[in-house]
């Protein structure tokens, strides 16, 4: 009687021992199962973080792409005026030598043809010269001013006194705007 | 994504670029310049100008034509540098009741912030023309030796033209980073500034 009671604590003890592992087991599951959740929680956030890098590089590539194939057609547009400024802006120092040369003295027919040659062409390329005349207003979107002359008028005052050098334009855009002095009435 | 726009506001020119594709790109202004004189001026018939237009007419109105700004950011009107300058300039410099410089055009005082949101905000006009798109966020660039007034002074007026300064650079770090120094291998890198106001190594 006495061995089954021992038999029997021996038993409860053994469920008791197996109910408390089961307890252990139970709250280590739980608590790797939280250390899981954490970890996913963390990958999700750098997910999340990574997938809005992606998102913001593929939009700002996006736009890249719609911005740079308007410019490019805009640049294709420009492409041919944009060389002919360049190339009317290599020639331009040709014709104002032949220009000071000319008010030097009469040139001799040749050069006379030259420049008359160089106007020609840039006629025809649409390169036209910015109107300047002598006292007519001076204004900085088509001019220059290098200096200024006295006047003791008050209506010639911001009036164009010389041009020094003739400015050039494409359509409405200036190549060089026209060198000039300018009249001041103190 | 709006745009973020790099200033380059220097003492005799400015410049503007965009980031496409991972490059700096240089922005060209209204006049199809790449870069703007840092000039502002009020012409005689009151119309305010900025950059090209206000150079070519500087000869004819100096006392309204501000050019050299930038040595005045951040200064006071007693330091020796802008007490050397105001004997220089053609337009007037004033102290304001904080002792802070003030420079006169047109009619008004402005502060050096003031003028140089003039510069910035053509720019910021510019950039948008020519991008189609609205810019309210800048990177301006400083010169190294700026100080703590100086580069305040400097965002500042980027506020006033209505840009967010995401922040202020050193010009020889913006140099460095399009070249792109941080793309290659370790190396040491000698930047020159061949400024129009400025020399720097």
């Amino acid at each position: 009687m006495k061995k089954h009671k021992e038999n029997e604590e021996v038993i409860i003890d053994d469920e008791m021992s197996v109910a408390q592992d089961g307890e252990v087991e139970l709250v280590e599951e739980e608590a790797h199962a939280d250390n899981k959740i954490i970890k996913m929680k963390e990958k999700l956030k750098r997910c999340s973080a990574e997938k809005q890098e992606y998102l913001d590089g593929w939009q700002r590539a996006k736009a890249d792409y719609v911005n740079a194939i308007r410019r490019f057609k805009e640049e294709n547009q420009n492409a041919a005026t944009t060389g002919l400024v360049k190339a009317v802006e290599t020639f331009l120092p040709v014709l104002d030598s032949l220009e000071r040369a000319k008010s030097m003295g009469k040139l001799p027919s040749g050069f006379e043809a030259v420049t008359k040659q160089i106007e020609n062409a840039f006629t025809t390329l649409d390169v036209s010269e910015v109107v300047a005349k002598i006292g007519t207003p001076f204004n900085p979107a088509y001019h220059e001013a290098f200096g200024q002359d006295k006047t003791d008028s008050v209506e010639q005052d911001g009036m164009i006194s010389t041009v020094l050098e003739r400015g050039w334009q494409i359509g409405g855009m200036v190549i060089r705007p026209t060198k000039v002095r300018v009249y001041h009435h103190k | 994504m709006a745009k973020i726009l790099g200033i380059d506001l220097g003492t005799t020119n400015s410049a503007m670029a965009i980031m496409e594709g991972g490059e700096p790109q240089i922005l060209e202004n209204a006049e199809g310049a790449r870069t703007t004189p840092s000039v502002v001026a009020i012409a005689k018939n009151g119309e305010r100008l900025v950059g090209a237009l206000a150079k070519r007419q500087a000869v004819t109105n100096p006392k309204n034509t501000i050019y050299g700004i930038k040595r005045f950011m951040g200064h006071r009107a007693t330091d020796s540098a802008v007490e050397h300058d105001k004997e220089v300039v053609p337009y007037e410099i004033r102290a304001d009741n904080d002792g802070g410089v003030l420079v006169h055009l047109g009619e008004k005082n402005y502060r050096p912030e003031e003028v140089s949101a003039m510069i910035l905000g053509k720019l910021k006009e510019d950039a948008q023309t020519k991008l189609g798109e609205t810019i309210t966020e800048a990177i301006i660039t400083v010169p190294a030796y700026f100080d703590d007034a100086q580069r305040s002074a400097t965002k500042a007026a980027g506020k006033i033209a209505g840009l967010d300064v995401k922040r202020i650079i050193n010009e020889p770090t913006a140099a460095a980073l399009a070249y792109g120094f941080n793309k290659k291998k370790d190396e040491k890198l000698v930047v020159y500034d061949f400024g129009g106001g400025t020399f720097d190594v």
